[in-house]
Formats: structure tokens, sequence, C-alpha cells
């Protein structure tokens, strides 16, 4: 234990002050947690090794595990082989990524080396040329299947916008070497495309220097306006998807050829005949008027450079294909060709209403193969656990008078546990930690409470008991309370992480070592002992970040909690000592939220960076990032099993990605704002969703649908939950209410026949009334949190806001 | 700086369009403003260039804005707040905004001549708000509360708790109730009021209201020459000190203070004599004994406080007699402890003041006299009663630390201010008087009989209570006999008239100890400390006589209780019982304990506190109280 600080603080000259000064805090105060240490330690080495395939990350890798591995029991006692043994290979995994268009890819590389020139970094320069000539790079899998267009333009913003605070996940602005180094890797992923010349950003951006005549252009719009509006009414409805996307780029096409009076009349024009969930963008596009601003404004960069996906009857399509070519519409046929991607279907037109269930989002639907891959959604094995605690507590209770009832539930519930579920994945897909003994204990505890569970039903809705926070005049950001509803966390925009208990047991923190020397190791109560008395106290403050603390969430063993902050940072705070154990530093950019693996040991991020990334406790690097978002990753959440992430973004989408792979394997469009809130239903099979426009929208991983949509919230939805059994779905918005849905009659009318499940069109039900149980009203509480407990009471948590 | 300031109002001017975005849609610079900053900046512009940078400025401001919408959403709130923007501005490299992170709106000010809007920005004076006296409030703790909402999804159970803090804002319910509370209380209804008051002292669920009633209470400096508004105010005080829901905590320094200013200020009101506010002075007199007596332990030093604000109004001479009177009955209302402590030492220098008062015949003076009896009798009350409790309780005069002993065999279950039943001034002295600094220490040597010869010095037969020694040395010695049998006292007056009542002061002449009698430079001269007055009387009277008193009469009484006394501490009964018995000086050592002990065999443990004290009344030897 001693050794493992020393190395990690030589090697750390390298990487950043924060994580150092985390090491040293860490050990100090976890001297107790020595044990752990030589476990630690060979893990170490095994990631060196297996993780060596690219020389700079596994060296870093290395300096990482040195420093983090002070941190004790999230550590499965194998050395967990590391995913990038998956991820280093990413050849077999099924990602399309040979539907990239080529050129696409060259020009985006290209723009990242004359960003590298221009900032005078050779080195990585040259290693970036070096490295596009071999077939694949990448240290980590980044390509979401299907969406790689939208990769490589986020990747560039993120690249261009990393001048000034440093690129990638790891990278300091002192090693400029080094931070270049991380970059590129991170930018060539992918793009198996050998280094060519004249590397120009212009080169991404003169997809729009167009010929056409910018007099014309109204012309063209509303000659192609008339014309849809004169076909047949079924066609109707799927060409008038044409009309945003093709507005936006001839408008920007305007702007970039510096047609600048002609833009504002156009936009002035038509702007009205937009769908309005298309506002917000709208907005940002009519402060667009120079070229110039094009090149900063990321959204918009998104815009271009990936394609605007519609999905489009093959009739219709055809209807629209003749339509252009007899008018020799050149303009707007090129617009469609190279800036759209219609996704053609046989079969019945959609109606206009199945068609506004599914758009909404920025850069239009999903590809219909972009939610083919195979998902395992089914739930992981429940582990065997022997209950010689549990007879014991049965002894008691016979005692008391209730015999043999509790016995042959027990069974049923084995028996259930033991079945393997079809659709769930290999148990060990993914490493997952082993079981502690505490862990056996606590899933013992959830058994028990799980068999005095309420059920609930349309009829028999839960109690709601509310935490209020009072006086948080910082204001109250993130929410976490802990599965067995014994600690409560809340982030403020102070900068603060507070932990209340909401038991009558206090939280006191571990002795200090000093005093840890002279307690009596081998006495039954150790673990009691070691306690100091004096620190007990209801809540416990934690200070650390330097900003807005905008994510919270507790290890599922209730000795870690992690904060994500606006400072770029996540934080793992212990919960015995109640410090700071180490900072995750790779985002760079305002952490919007984090979680941890129901398993724990992993946890998921996302953030301003447009990417999410997994990690795991003892790395300092991010194992996986999941890049693919067109803007900021507003909400991330685990799949019960832990094999998927899904992630909630500001470009209105939902996404839901392959922990082992790191392959996007759904997108679900269709809200008509940034996404809040994520919630999947406990049988894995469901995946819940509210967004700022107050609809909660339900969706079928298997199927990859769109099953449900909630309406009724007035504001966005910033909690979502699923009962424990899963047959209520609870919704808490700004809008001090909290809804009950009744989520088993949602899937139970979904028609899913073949051609549903092919095309993916749902007909839903045009009112969601008959799914909302009940609304219950705060008097000023927005409500921020919501959880079950393990026996189906509903504990939503908010600040009270003075009016 | 100026630029700065410049720069400020430009910004300044560009949100303020952008509130009215519904309007023009967009933010909107002119070139003008633009151009002024540059001028400010040193730099001439042309009009293109000035054009090209205000739409530049423009669109930026759009784009920071758009971003710092991203900050209002996952800060969950409903407002964007510059905190918002500034992230925005730091995160796109732009030096933040400063100095409006109030989250009160700002207020635009729009200057005609020059066509410019900007933020009103005071002038803050500094030395203001750190002497003023309204101290804002700090922020509460951030806290959790839970409640159940809904139980199975139904029905409110109870509203969600109140905000522990005068910060949070009333529920319409509860506002309501305070309107009506206070309308009712100060109104004119005297019915309405009774059930206001009854409903303040019984209601469970207005600990959120409390802050208000207190503030609402604190006006009695408002309206000090409204008599009955201020009785009313007091009855509120009253009605809050009862209801049991109410955890009065910090407030409890407000509320004194508010009855306090009853006690002791001049009010108004007593500017014209016909108004009765001496009743009013005691009524809030027992409602801070009461506040007091309930709430003290709330606070600490809570005590001490309070004695010296009375001590402060009592030395003070330029106070009027109506201020004396209050502090009189706060000292009284506060034990006879406080009155021992503070009245008593500072009777002798208070008693020329008064003493000057009620010579004074004239009949410009008789209003002023009339005040001065009033002060004559409540000091007359005080100090009747401090002999009173001295003699139940001899040994708190003599050693300190009796008081606390005695009081911690009586009750140990009750912490000393806690205890309802005690009598005023067990405990309390002994409990607050370590951390009494500025007060006069109480002097262990003075001996009751000392103090009541000093008593009756100042108010001769007026003193109800009789001590009586009967073969004790006292009378002996000193000649006159101070003995308590009314005929006995008689001589007493001739002796000391010069400090008597009044009408008694035409033999003031003729008084042995006329070379004493009070002059007012002689009074300086007398120690503040009780002990050091005992001593200096004791010297500067007939030399013998008190030093032998004090000796014979102390102590022999020392040595033969002694023993007794770690009896009394031993049990409660008997340390009861013992009140009656502790002067019985002349009993030989040996008997005391044995006796005692024997005897409280044979008593029943239920209410007999006083019958000890009843069953030596007739006895020779001992001092008996009239009343």
């Amino acid at each position: 234990m001693a050794a493992l600080p020393e190395d990690a603080n030589e090697t750390e000259s390298k990487s950043d002050l924060e994580v150092k000064v985390e090491i040293k805090v860490e050990s100090d105060n976890a001297e107790n947690e020595a044990g752990d240490g030589n476990n630690v330690n060979s893990s170490v080495s095994n990631n060196n090794n297996s993780g060596g395939h690219h020389a700079n990350n596994g060296g870093s890798c290395g300096v990482e595990n040195g420093s983090c591995n002070s941190q004790p029991p999230p550590l499965p006692p194998a050395p967990l082989p590391p995913l990038q043994v998956a991820a280093t290979t990413p050849i077999p995994s099924p990602a399309p990524q040979s539907a990239l268009p080529e050129s696409q890819d060259r020009q985006t590389l290209l723009a990242v080396l004359h960003f590298l020139r221009k900032s005078n970094l050779k080195e990585s320069e040259e290693i970036l040329r070096r490295e596009a000539g071999l077939p694949k790079c990448a240290d980590y899998s980044l390509s979401p299947g299907g969406e790689s267009e939208g990769t490589d333009a986020s990747l560039l913003s993120r690249v261009t916008a990393a001048v000034g605070g440093g690129a990638g996940a790891t990278v300091s602005a002192s090693s400029s070497a080094a931070a270049a180094a991380a970059a590129v890797p991170a930018a060539g992923k992918g793009s198996g495309v050998s280094a060519q010349d004249q590397p120009d950003v212009s080169a991404v951006l003169s997809a729009y220097t167009q010929q056409g005549d910018p007099a014309k252009y109204e012309e063209y719009y509303s000659g192609l306006k008339r014309f849809i509006e004169s076909v047949l009414d079924c066609h109707r409805a799927e060409l008038s998807q044409l009309f945003y996307p093709l507005f936006v780029h001839m408008y920007l096409e305007l702007v970039y050829n510096q047609h600048e009076n002609e833009a504002k009349a156009f936009f002035e024009k038509f702007h009205g005949d937009q769908e309005c969930y298309y506002q917000d963008d709208l907005r940002v596009l009519a402060g667009l008027t120079k070229q110039e601003h094009m090149r900063g404004n990321e959204t918009m960069l998104d815009f271009r450079t990936s394609k605007f996906v519609l999905r489009i009857s093959r009739d219709s399509y055809q209807l629209l294909k003749r339509h252009l070519q007899e008018r020799q519409n050149n303009q707007i046929w090129s617009i469609v060709q190279e800036h759209l991607y219609i996704d053609i279907f046989d079969g019945m037109p959609r109606s206009k209403q199945q068609i506004d269930a599914m758009v909404g989002s920025l850069a239009g639907e999903a590809k219909r193969e972009a939610n083919k891959a195979k998902v395992f959604f089914g739930l992981l094995k429940e582990p065997e656990i022997e209950l010689p605690p549990d007879d014991e507590d049965e002894e008691g209770e016979n005692e008391e008078g209730k015999p043999k009832k509790k016995k042959p539930k027990k069974d049923s519930m084995g028996s259930k546990s033991k079945k393997q579920d079809p659709h769930a994945p290999p148990q060990n897909r993914i490493p997952l930690p082993e079981l502690k003994d505490s862990d056996k204990l606590d899933k013992i505890m959830n058994m028990k409470e799980a068999t005095k569970r309420v059920r609930l039903g349309p009829d028999c809705l839960p109690s709601i008991c509310f935490y209020t926070f009072l006086n948080a005049y910082q204001g109250l950001t993130a929410v976490d309370l802990t599965d067995d509803s014994s600690l409560l966390a809340g982030g403020f925009a102070d900068s603060t992480v507070r932990v209340w208990t909401v038991t009558p047991k206090k939280l006191r923190s571990v002795k200090a070592a000093s005093d840890l020397g002279l307690i009596d190791k081998e006495s039954d109560d150790v673990l009691e002992r070691i306690m100091d008395e004096k620190t007990a106290s209801e809540s416990k403050i934690l200070h650390g970040h330097s900003g807005p603390v905008y994510g919270t969430s507790f290890s599922p063993d209730r000795n870690y909690l992690l904060s994500s902050s606006e400072d770029g940072t996540i934080r793992l705070w212990s919960l015995q000592t109640f410090t700071c154990l180490v900072g995750y530093k790779g985002h760079n950019y305002p952490v919007w939220d984090t979680q941890f693996s129901p398993f724990g040991y992993y946890f998921i991020s996302g953030g301003h960076d447009r990417v999410a990334r997994l990690w795991a406790t003892d790395h300092y690097q991010p194992l996986r990032i999941f890049a693919g978002h067109l803007a900021d990753v507003t909400c991330t959440r685990f799949h019960p099993n832990s094999n998927y992430v899904a992630t909630g973004s500001s470009d209105r989408t939902v996404r839901l990605w392959d922990v082992l792979n790191g392959n996007c394997v759904r997108i679900f469009t269709g809200h008509k704002g940034p996404i809040h809130s994520l919630s999947f239903s406990p049988n894995g099979k469901f995946l819940a969703t509210g967004a700022t426009d107050g609809r909660v929208l339900l969706w079928d991983i298997g199927h990859g649908l769109m099953v449900g949509e909630l309406k009724a919230h007035t504001n966005t939805v910033y909690a979502l939950r699923f009962s424990r059994d899963g047959e209520i779905l609870a919704s808490g918005s700004m809008d001090n209410t909290v809804r009950f849905w009744d989520a088993v009659k949602v899937f139970e009318d979904l028609e899913t026949d073949d051609f549903t499940a092919a095309t993916g069109h749902v007909n839903l039900p045009e009112s969601s009334q008959d799914y909302l149980l009940g609304t219950y009203m705060t008097k000023s509480t927005p409500v921020t949190h919501l959880h079950f407990t393990r026996r189906n009471l509903l504990l939503a948590v908010g600040a009270y806001v003075p009016q | 700086m100026r630029v700065k300031r410049e720069a400020r109002r430009v910004r300044c001017v560009s949100l303020c369009t952008m509130a009215e975005r519904e309007e023009r849609r967009f933010v909107e610079i002119p070139r003008e403003s633009v151009k002024l900053m540059a001028e400010s900046a040193g730099v001439e512009l042309s009009d293109d260039v000035a054009a090209m940078l205000a739409e530049d400025v423009c669109y930026r401001l759009r784009e920071a804005t758009q971003n710092s919408s991203q900050f209002l959403k996952h800060a969950k709130r409903r407002r964007l707040t510059v905190e918002d923007f500034n992230r925005a501005l730091r995160w796109s490299n732009v030096e933040a905004v400063c100095g409006y992170g109030s989250p009160d709106p700002l207020s635009f000010r729009a200057l005609k001549e020059a066509e410019l809007y900007f933020t009103e920005d005071r002038e803050v004076n500094l030395v203001e708000l750190a002497l003023a006296t309204n101290i804002p409030k700090g922020c509460a703790e951030t806290a959790v509360r839970v409640h159940v909402s809904y139980l199975d999804g139904k029905g409110n159970l109870e509203s969600q708790g109140s905000v522990p803090s005068a910060v949070s804002m009333l529920t319409d319910d509860l506002l309501k109730y305070y309107q009506h509370v206070t309308r009712a209380v100060l109104g004119d209804d005297p019915q309405l009021m009774k059930v206001a008051l009854q409903d303040l002292r019984t209601n469970s669920k207005i600990a959120a209201l409390l802050p208000y009633f207190v503030y609402v209470v604190s006006g009695v400096k408002s309206v000090s020459h409204d008599l009955e508004q201020l009785n009313r105010l007091l009855h509120i005080v009253k009605s809050l000190i009862q209801n049991p829901f109410l955890s009065l905590g910090s407030y409890v320094k407000s509320l004194i203070s508010s009855v306090m200013y009853c006690v002791l200020e001049p009010l108004a009101a007593s500017i014209n004599p016909l108004n009765d506010h001496w009743t009013l002075r005691d009524y809030a007199a027992m409602l801070l004994s009461h506040i007091f007596w309930t709430h003290g332990d709330l606070v600490s030093g809570l005590y001490h406080q309070i004695l010296l604000s009375l001590q402060k109004v009592l030395v003070d001479p330029v106070r009027p007699l109506c201020s004396h009177y209050g502090a009189v009955l706060g000292l009284h209302a506060l034990g006879w402890k406080a009155v021992e402590c503070v009245l008593y030492p500072h009777l002798a220098t208070y008693w020329s003041n008064l003493q000057a008062v009620l010579d004074d015949y004239s009949v410009s003076n008789a209003q002023v006299k009339a005040d001065g009896h009033k002060v004559y009798g409540a000091i007359l009350v005080a100090v009747e009663r401090l002999l009173k409790m001295r003699a139940k309780c001899p040994s708190a005069g003599r050693d300190g630390a009796c008081p606390d002993q005695s009081l911690l065999g009586r009750s140990p279950r009750l912490s000393p201010l806690q205890d309802p039943q005690t009598e005023f001034g067990y405990g309390i002295g002994g409990y607050l008087q370590p951390s009494g600094s500025g007060l006069p220490s109480q002097s262990p040597s003075i001996s009751l009989p000392e103090m009541y010869r000093q008593l009756y010095d100042f108010f001769g037969d007026s003193l109800a209570v009789r001590f009586g020694t009967g073969s004790g040395p006292w009378s002996s010695e000193r000649g006159t006999s101070v003995i308590t049998r009314a005929p006995d006292v008689k001589k007493e007056p001739f002796v000391d008239t010069g400090r008597k009542m009044p009408q008694l002061t035409a033999h003031a002449t003729i008084s042995p100890r006329e070379e004493e009698s009070p002059r007012p430079e002689q009074r300086p001269a007398v120690p503040q400390l009780a002990s050091s007055v005992a001593r200096s009387r004791s010297t500067s009277r007939q030399g013998h006589r008190a030093p032998s008193v004090r000796d014979v009469f102390q102590k022999s009484r020392f040595s033969t209780r002694s023993p007794q006394f770690s009896f009394i501490i031993a049990g409660r009964q008997v340390g009861r019982r013992c009140q009656g018995r502790l002067f019985q000086t002349v009993f030989p050592q040996h008997h005391g304990p044995s006796h005692v002990s024997r005897y409280a065999q044979k008593l029943p443990v239920i209410g007999r506190t006083n019958k000890p004290v009843r069953k030596w009344v007739h006895s020779e030897n001992s001092l008996y109280l009239p009343l």
C-alpha cells in the first residue's frame, strides 16, 4: 500500500494535479483499507498488459490505476479484464461503419489535421497521419452504429472547441503533446482513411458552395410547397417532412454564400410554415446571419455535417422524385441528395399523426437499421444466496406465529431467478464485481422487504412521502436516494453535496488513523468501533466541486457517492470518511449527469461535450466513450442488467449504447425537447423518457419502438420511476405535480404485429388520459426526484420554492 | 473604471431588450451604443464598423443566452439568472458580468437625454449598514423535511410542514389566520380578542407564524402612547408563551426585549398621570418572570443580561421614577436573588434620591412624589420578599455554595431553571452567578439580621417582616431590641428615622445615628458591593456592636449548622423539613442531626413542604414569617 501512492505520484507528473491531491487524501484516510492494495496492484499490471495495445493509452492506464486503487471494495477480487480487450478490436462488432461515406470521413480527418497544424501540434499531426494510414487505430471504440456522420461532426466540433481547454479525456493544458496524442486517437477512430493533401476546415464547410441563384430560392421553395400541398392527402403528410430540412439547408446556403438579405427574407417568409416543435432550432437559426457565425455554431455545424433522416414510403418518394426531376429543380434535388437521408420503406404511407409522434429531433428520425441490432434486455440471473442469516430471522418469525407463509414464497422467488431469461445477456458478458458478504446481506434484506411489498395497480396507488428541501437558497440541482431509501444526497448550485440520513441512524465517519490503531481489531464489533461517535450527525456536507453539482448517485453498497459538476469533473466520495477519493476528469465541460451501475464499480456520465463516458471506479480514464449525440448528453441511466446504458440528449434523441463494444444500438426519436429523465422498467424491457416538452414517452427496447406517449405534464419532466414491480410509472415535473400512469395498460394496449415491428410505425392512442391514474400536487415544490422504496412507497424529493 | 461601467451599461441595454423579445424578437444593440463604448475606450469607429460590430455583438449575445438556457434547465429552475448567463459566458471564454448576482429583479432606468438605459445602482452607505439595528437575519439551515403527502394515492394528509424560518413565505391559510388574529387582538371587540388570544394559546399549527407575531409584539415601541394596545401586545406575548406547541427558541430574546420595554421605558403614555401605566408595568413584569421561568433556559446568559439592563436603569438617576419602578418590579419578578444582588446593594444610593423626592412637599413636585411613593412601595415589596426568602433559606446568604447544594438536594431531577415549583430565587442565582461580571457579586457575608437591620433602617415599621431572636445576643448587644414582637420594634424607629417613611422624617434629627443619616454627598462613598456595604456600615456604626453581632449570631450558627447541612443534602424530605429549623441556633450541636433524622422518619412524605415552618412559628427562638 505504502508503495502505491508513491508510484502514482511519480507518474502523476504528466497527469493532472487534482487527482494527485486526491490520492494523498485517500491514502491518509483509508489506511484501514490497505488490505485491498494487493489486489489492485495485480489488476494494474494486468491492465497494463491487456490495455497496452496502444502505447499512449496503456501508459496512462497504469498511472490511473495506481492513483485510484486505494479505492477499496468495489473492485472485484479478480482483476477485471478491462473492456479494452473487446474495445480494441472493434472490427467484429456489427457497427456498419462501412456504410460511411468515405469523402465525409476524409474531410473530417483533414479538418483535424488542419487544426493540429494550426495549433502547432506537429508531433500529434504526424502521429495522426501515421495512424490514419493504419486500418484501425482506435483505442476505444466510439462509433455508434448507423450514425457515424453525427459522430464525426461532434468530434470535429469537440476538437475545435478544445482549443482553450485541452481536448480529450485526460488532457491537461500543460502537456500539449499528451493532449494531442489523446485527442488524435479520439478523433481518428473509426476513420480508416489514409492521409491526403490539403487539410482545410473550410472543406467541411464548403458543402454549401452552391451555384444557384439566391433570388430563386424562394421560388424553389414555394414551388415545392405548392406541389406538396397539391398531392394526395396520404402523401402530403409524408412529404411535408421535407419542409423543415429543406428550409434550414436553403437558408444556411444563403447565409453561407453571404446573401444576407435574401436569407433574411427567405426566413421571414417561410419560418411560419415550420412545425412548432422546431421553434427552438429556428430561433438559433434566425440568429445566424453571417458566414462567420456559422463557423463557431456547433448546432449548425452538426446540422450540416449530419444528414437529416426522413422516413418516407416508396410511393411518396417516387412522387417527389418525379416532380423534382420534371421541374428540373436541381437546387432542391441536390439538397435532398446531399443533406438528407431518405429512409424509404415499402407499404402504406404514414399518417400525419404517426409522423408527428416520431419526428422532432435535431436530425430527423432514426434510420430503421439503427434500431435493428439485437439487444439483450433481459435481466441477469440472480446469484444464488445461501440464507443463513435469513433462516435465523425466520426462526424469529416462527416464534411470532406465522410459520410457513414465507417459505413457499421464497422458493418461488428462488426458482424464478434461477430460470435464464431468453433475452438476457450471457452472465459474464460484462465483467461484474463479485458480491461481497454485505451485498448478499443487502440482497437478502431486499428479498425480505419484497415479500412485504404492496401490490400496486390502478386500484391500489402508492402512498407518497415527500422530502422537501427547505431553505435551499443555493439551489437544489440533483438528488439521489439509496436503493434501500436510507440516505439522501443533494447536489447544490453552490458546489456542495449534502448527504442526509433519513433513518434514525446517524451518519458517522471513520475515526482518524491514529485512533484506529488503538482499536482491538479482533473484536466482533470492530466495524462499530471504527466509527467516530463524535462525528454523528444527520447530514454531512461534501466540499470539493467548483461548480454546481448536476448529478449525484449512490453506489449500490452505499459506501460511495458520485457527483458530477459544472467544473467538468466527477467526484467519488467515501461515505465512510466523507471525503473525496477521486476526481475523474475527462469531460472538460459541465457534466450533466452521472449514475452508478446497478452492480457498482462502473459508472456512466454525460455532459456538455456531447459524449457519454463509461468509467470504472479504479480507472481515472473512461473505459468507453459513447459519442453520437448531436448536442449535450443531459441524462444517463444504466440498464438493470448493466450491459447497456441509455443517454438522453438535448438533440431530442435517446440512445441506447452497448457497454461491451460501445455501439449505439437504439436511437429513439419523438421528443420535441431536450430529454431530462430516463427510467428503465424493472424487467428491463421498457424505457421511459421525459423531456422539457412535458411528455413522457415509453419505448420497447427489444423492438426499438415507441409504445406510449403520456401527455399531461405542463413543464419539464425531471423525474421518472417505475414501481418495483413495474405496474405503475410515476413522473415528477417542474409543474409541481407527481403523476401516476398505468404502465401495464400501456404495454397491453399496444398491438405489435410484424408490420409495426418491421416498419416501426405504431398507432398510439390519441389521448393518454386513460393511462393517467392520478395527479398529485405539491404546494410549491417542483419534483426533482422520485424513488420507490422496496415496499413500493413512493418517495418524492424537491426543493421548496418560495413564490 | 469608467469604461467598465459603460460596458456594463451597454450590456444592460442588451439584456433589457432581450426581455422584450416578444415584440422585437431579438436583441438589437444600436450602433450608437457600440460607438459610445468605443469612444469611452478611446477608439473612433465609422458607422459601418459600428454597425457590423453591433450585429456581431447581438449574435454573440444571442448565442450566450441560448447556451445559458442549458444551465437553467439543469439547475431545475424556472427563471434564468445572471449566474446562468455568466456560466455560458465563461464557457465561451468571455469575461463574466459582475455585480448582478442578486436574485432580486434589476430595475432599469432610462436616461432620456442620453437615450441610455441602465440599472439603478444606488450607493450603499456601509456605515449605516453596519450600524443598522435591523441586522438581516442569517440564512436558515438547509434542511430536509418529510411528510406523507398522499396516503394510498388519496388526499393530502397534512399540509407540507412549516418552514422553519422567517424568510419563508406563508401559505394562504396561515396568512389569513395571521391577519384575522392580529386584527382581532388589536381591534375593538373584546370578545373577539379573547377568542383570538385563546386560540393563540392553543393552536398547534402556527409555528410558521411565530416570527410574525414576534414581530408584531416588537411593535410595542411604536405604540408606547397607547396603553390599551401595549396591553394587548403583552397579551399576545402571554398567549405565545403559554402555547405548548410553539418552540420559542431564540425568539424568547425578542419577546423579552419587548416586555422589558414595557417594564422599563418611560412610555409616552405615562406622561399623562391619568394613564395607569403602573398596571401595565406590573403586568409586563409578571410576564417577564413568566417567560423567564418557563423559557429562560432557551437563551444562555439571559438572566445576566436582564439583570444588567435592570441595574442600568436603576442606577441611572436621570431616568424617571416610573422607569425605576419598572426596574424594581423586574428585579422582583426575577426572584429574591436578583433583588438581593442588584437592588439591595444599590438601595442605599437610591434611597437618598428617593428620599429627596419624597421630602419635597412642593406642589409642583406632587406628581413626582406620587410616583416616588410607587417606587417606594415596589421596593418595599421586593425587599420584604427578599427578607422572607432569606429567612426561609438562610444558608443562601452566607455560603455561596449552599443554594445549589440545597437545591440539588431538594430536586435533583430538575435543572434549576426549569423547576417551576421552586420558589423564585432557588438556584437561579447560583446558576448564573458565575458568569456574572459587572453585576455586584453577592456577598456571602451579609447575614440576615444585618440585612434586616439595614432595611429596617430604611423602612422602619413599614417592613411587614419581623424577626425575633428572643434571647439571642442580638438584642442584648444592641441595647435596643430588634426583636420581632411588634411592641419591641417600636423603639427602632427612633433609631433610624432618617431613612424611614417620610412622615417620620421629623424625628430624623434626633436619631442616634444622625451622623449617618442620608446625606447625598456621603452616598457615593458607600461601596457598591454588598459585602463592603455591610462592612463599612458595621464599622461606621457604633463600633463594637455590629461585629460582635455578626460574630455571635453567625459564628455560633455556622458551627452548629454545618453538620446539619451535610444531612440536608442527603435527602429531599429532610432538606425541606429543615427549612423551618434553620434558625435554631441555640440548639446544641449534637441535637441537630439526630433530631432531624428522627423527625424525618416520622413525617409523611407528601405535602409537608411548609408544615415544619409553621411548627416553628411560635417557637421562642425562631424567626417567624407573618405571611
